[in-house]
């Protein structure tokens, strides 16, 4: 059928017009549906009858049946409960053949399900009792435009379908109504046209509406790079962070170092206490003397202690300070990450932290070591230990001195006994003396020698203490210069990383701008393209309905309907 | 300003106060003409579509399914949706993506923005519904100043029209899309006594698009001889067809059959609609609420001649068939009400929040005072004991405490359990909230562990474990259902951050 085909044809237009759609595919179909229904042979008419119509109703429906064997008619018979559904591709049929018997008695409305679809242009009841007003009120029930004729059972004896059309129209319009059957069967198609291009159309403004939607919000975008406030904040978290830890390790190092009760202090404090002993060097030039020193193990045990605790503080230290770092650039890189830009990479950002070990190195060692001298143990302590009764022996010396002159003046007399006397007399003092002076020898020497010995270790200890004073300070002095040097540098580089990522994600946002927005207006370009395709397919639409339209209305005119 | 929102299972609204006073409804920011915000959702990768512009777009993404009816999820703790990256997203999330929504269609209808809001919920919302919908709302970035029973929202809003209605008895009867509520409101100056409540759960215009969606399928069967297309975009169609075609058979006066030509797929038939068939099934779900209506004034010793005024609101209510159907259950006396059924929940809303706000409190206007009842009765299920212990009768005045005793002797028990429900009929219609555990008890003593139970004014409940000897406190877990997606605030506020809604939020 010519008339489908260019209805087909069209069909493939609109499908262009729209372009992608949701119904490319039910659109594809509906073309072939067309085209099947165009190519068709066939010429479709219905029968109805009740379900238990007469045996003469029955027989005549057989009958027609039989006569449309081979022909290019085809009866579909159709009952009150008949759930035959219609679906496109069929040819619906516009002829119904009503048989009237007996069953109609309980009224017309038997044939509501047929009426309702208004396919029917042309009505036959034939009518199969003796009352005719039956085969009317049924005429009369199929109230829209239908045009009805009532035969009787005779009428169609031995007679075909076609030879009941030909009732109503003449030879040439049969033609006319089996095309006119195809053209009617395609109605549906244009409100599933009208539906697809509302879907369409909705759909296309609503994505312009978010396009435009989009557009403004990578307008606002634009207006927010500048991040200078966000810069400046970030600089502000910085600075504080770097301030905050310089202050926290100069206040650690003062504690520690303080005198008396800082750990520094103490901890030498405590291991000075252990040094009792000397070591002891005899000096070659002072033969009464011996030299002392500290114990070079003791010494180096020191040594190790004041390094030891040190490198302790000094590890605690970059701990502290590379998890603060580490909370510092989580922070940082979480209000990046708010701003889409990329986050600080930690190896970028790290230099190697000061090294302790040189700085233990540098100033943990013995700078004047102790030195001292005691006397030496033995006959030379007594010797030393005379000179402190020089004054005695002089006075007694002096004594003695007349008193031996007296002694020996004279051989005779009163002076001879005095003479004795005094011998006697200087005789027993000497003794006495000497008793006395190797008694108080005896029991101050080991006196001194503590007392010496005493003196000598509390010298060593005081310069000992002096020397931890000296290394505990010296490295935390270079200790705190290091790091405050590191802290600058890593927040430096912390700083250039940021400005070189904002640099980095303005370009790229400026780029990614520029896309979405060349990508914006492609779309926009695209969906004014799709809108003008859906108005296309509308003005197709509104052609094509008007054209069937036309048809149906020359068919009619044709049929006399 | 004020907000009042009216969450539906369908289509939400929001409503708020002119200058006058009088309560206007906030439209959509893009299309004046449009009212009411369809509470659908569809997401996209990175963006979702709620809406009109999700019901404009479903079929230009059909491989994504239509959100919907999520409102009837609140409470479940399940996920609604798993999006591209099989993220769970819960009803709570959806609904606070239409809230974000209707949140900023108000925003550009109110420049000054709004400083009070109030969301209703069915008046037969359990605990953990409400609470799903404060989570809601929570979510969404409003500042939730209450939370107000729709029919309730639906009485301030017909009380605030007109003033006849003092010392009467009114049934408002919500018969939205998703859920059945009813009422039973007295009102006195600007007090109104809530005397009952019921409602049935999932029965909304819902059931109504079901029985039409079930025969577009029968057809589609019979004409083509197979089954229904089961792709997102048929399902999506048929859903949104569905509604129009129950819309229409609803409001058709005398009864004829509806033929529409269907394309579904590839596929076109004719499908026919028996309004004969379509009538008697709809007519058995409106006879379902009216026996809850009746349960309901039977719980009070009423009968229907005892209402004065029965107040129609929700969208299956505005049908005429619902109207046809109650007009042949009234007598002549009794005023069957037709009240704004789409809008005045939220209106009633926006009443109440300006009533409660501090703006009111200048003006000299005194709040709208609430006497409400329980919904439901409130019990414990100790440990495995099928029998509930009752600790608050339905329609009890709220607020109301009420307070459970059970022996504890710590020498033999570890740890105490006890389910905390609530029901209408403890065997048919039981909502088990959670589990109360105690696992430490802090004495070796035996003691009475005393309950206790609160149910609020808003309809939420309150808990406390005390040692009732020593009158301490007692730490306790509530444990709400066992599901394999545990609902998490931050990760569903965090998912809802992440995309933009209707690209513009």
């Amino acid at each position: 059928m010519r008339e489908l085909i260019t209805i087909a044809d069209q069909l493939e237009n609109f499908t262009k017009e729209l372009g992608v759609s949701s119904y490319a595919g039910f659109l594809e179909e509906t073309n072939r549906s067309i085209r099947k229904i165009a190519t068709r042979d066939a010429f479709p008419l219905d029968i109805f009858s009740h379900s238990a119509a007469t045996a003469s109703t029955k027989g005549a429906i057989e009958a027609l049946l039989r006569g449309a064997q081979g022909s290019e008619f085809q009866l579909r018979v159709l009952h009150e409960n008949t759930k035959e559904k219609r679906v496109f591709d069929q040819v619906q049929s516009a002829v119904i053949i009503v048989f009237v018997d007996e069953t109609f008695l309980a009224g017309p409305e038997l044939l509501a399900p047929f009426r309702q679809n208004e396919q029917y242009r042309f009505a036959f009841f034939i009518n199969c009792t003796q009352d005719e007003k039956l085969a009317q009120q049924a005429s009369r029930f199929m109230n829209y435009r239908v045009k009805s004729h009532i035969l009787s059972l005779a009428d169609i004896q031995e007679k075909k379908a076609e030879d009941i059309l030909l009732t109503a129209i003449d030879a040439q319009q049969m033609d006319k109504l089996k095309r006119y059957t195809c053209v009617q069967s395609i109605k549906p198609l244009f409100g599933f046209m009208r539906e697809i291009i509302d879907a369409e159309n909705r759909a296309a403004n609503t994505r312009k509406l978010l396009n435009t939607q989009n557009a403004n919000i990578t307008r606002k975008d634009e207006q927010g790079m500048n991040n200078n406030d966000f810069l400046q904040n970030l600089r502000q978290v910085m600075q504080k962070n770097s301030q905050e830890l310089d202050k926290n390790f100069k206040i650690k190092y003062e504690d520690l170092n303080k005198p008396n009760t800082g750990k520094f202090s103490l901890l030498s404090a405590e291991r000075v206490s252990l040094l009792e002993d000397f070591e002891r060097v005899e000096l070659a030039e002072k033969s009464e003397k011996v030299q002392t020193t500290i114990a070079q193990n003791y010494l180096d045990e020191f040594l190790k202690m004041v390094s030891t605790t040190t490198s302790s503080e000094l590890a605690k230290d970059e701990t502290f300070i590379k998890s603060s770092f580490d909370d510092l650039l989580s922070k940082i890189n979480l209000q990046l990450k708010s701003k889409n830009i990329k986050p600080l990479k930690e190896e970028e950002i790290y230099i190697p932290f000061p090294d302790k070990k040189r700085t233990i190195s540098t100033y943990c060692y013995y700078n004047r070591p102790y030195v001292g001298e005691i006397i030496k143990k033995g006959g030379m302590e007594y010797f030393v230990a005379l000179r402190d009764y020089t004054g005695l022996i002089m006075v007694v010396g002096g004594l003695l001195a007349p008193l031996s002159i007296i002694a020996s003046a004279s051989e005779s007399g009163w002076a001879k006994n005095i003479a004795n006397w005094v011998k006697g007399t200087t005789a027993a003092i000497s003794l006495l003396m000497i008793v006395f002076g190797i008694y108080d020898l005896r029991r101050r020497i080991p006196l001194k020698r503590k007392e010496e010995f005493e003196r000598e270790l509390t010298k060593a200890r005081e310069t000992l203490i002096q020397e931890s004073k000296r290394m505990f300070s010296e490295s935390s002095r270079d200790w705190m210069t290091n790091i405050s040097n590191w802290i600058r540098d890593v927040s430096l580089n912390i700083s250039n990383a940021i400005d070189k990522n904002v640099k980095e994600s303005q370009n790229n946002k400026l780029t990614q701008m520029n896309t979405e927005k060349m990508q914006q207006q492609k779309l926009q370009a695209s969906l004014e393209n799709i809108l003008r395709g859906i108005q296309g397919a509308d003005r197709l639409r509104d052609g094509l309905q008007n054209r069937h339209r036309d048809m149906i209305t020359e068919f009619e005119k044709d049929l006399k309907l | 300003m004020v907000l009042g929102i009216d969450l539906g299972t369908s289509n939400t609204v929001a409503s708020t106060l002119s200058r006058d006073g009088s309560p206007v409804i906030v439209p959509d920011a893009f299309n004046k003409e449009q009212e009411t915000t369809p509470s659908i959702a569809l997401i996209d990768g990175r963006k979702a579509f709620v809406g009109k512009f999700a019901e404009n777009l479903f079929e230009v993404f059909p491989d994504k399914s239509i959100i919907s009816h999520f409102k009837r999820n609140f409470g479940t703790q399940e996920p609604v949706y798993f999006d591209d990256s099989n993220q769970p997203w819960f009803s709570e999330t959806l609904a606070a993506l239409v809230l974000r929504k209707v949140k900023y269609d108000t925003e550009m209808y109110m420049p000054d923005g709004f400083s009070n809001a109030v969301i209703t919920v069915p008046a037969h919302y359990n605990d953990i519904q409400r609470k799903s919908v404060i989570e809601a709302a929570r979510l969404a970035d409003i500042n939730l100043s209450a939370i107000l029973e729709e029919p309730v929202a639906a009485a301030l809003c017909y009380g605030n029209a007109t003033r006849q209605v003092d010392d009467e008895i009114i049934l408002v009867y919500d018969f939205g899309g998703g859920t059945f509520d009813l009422t039973l409101i007295t009102k006195s100056g600007s007090n109104l006594h809530v005397i009952a409540k019921d409602g049935l759960n999932k029965l909304g215009g819902k059931e109504f698009d079901d029985i039409i969606a079930n025969a577009i399928k029968g057809n589609y069967q019979e004409a083509l001889g197979k089954s229904f297309p089961s792709d997102k975009l048929s399902v999506n169609r048929l859903n949104k067809i569905a509604e129009q075609v129950k819309i229409e058979m609803n409001d058709i006066d005398i009864s004829r059959n509806i033929s529409k030509w269907m394309m579904f797929g590839r596929e076109a038939f004719e499908c026919v609609f028996d309004h004969a068939q379509y009538t008697a099934t709809a007519t058995d779900l409106i006879v379902k609420t009216e026996a809850a209506v009746n349960r309901c004034l039977r719980s009070l010793g009423m009968q229907l001649k005892d209402i004065n005024k029965f107040i129609l609101i929700g969208g299956t209510s505005s049908s005429k068939l619902v109207y046809n159907y109650w007009k042949t259950r009234v007598s002549p006396n009794q005023e069957l009400v037709y009240h704004q059924p789409l809008s005045s929940v939220a209106k009633g809303a926006a009443l109440y929040a300006y009533s409660i706000g501090d703006n009111a409190k200048s003006a000299g206007i005194r709040p709208i005072e609430l006497k409400s009842v329980s919904t439901y009765n409130i019990g414990l299920k100790v440990g495995d004991q099928n029998s509930i212990d009752l600790a608050v009768h339905r329609n009890s005045p709220l607020p109301v405490v009420s307070k459970k005793g059970y022996q504890i002797d710590p020498s033999r028990i570890q740890s105490f359990s006890a389910k905390l429900c609530q029901f209408w009929d403890a065997d048919s219609d039981l909502h088990e909230l959670g589990t109360i555990q105690v696992q430490q008890f802090n004495t070796l003593n035996e003691f009475i562990l005393e309950i206790q139970i609160e149910n609020r004014l808003n309809g939420t409940i309150g808990l406390k474990v005390r040692n009732a000897d020593t009158q301490q406190d007692i730490r306790f877990d509530f444990i709400r259902k066992e599901s394999n997606h545990k609902y998490d605030y931050q990760q569903q506020k965090a998912l809802l951050d992440s995309v933009y809604v209707n690209n513009y939020l």
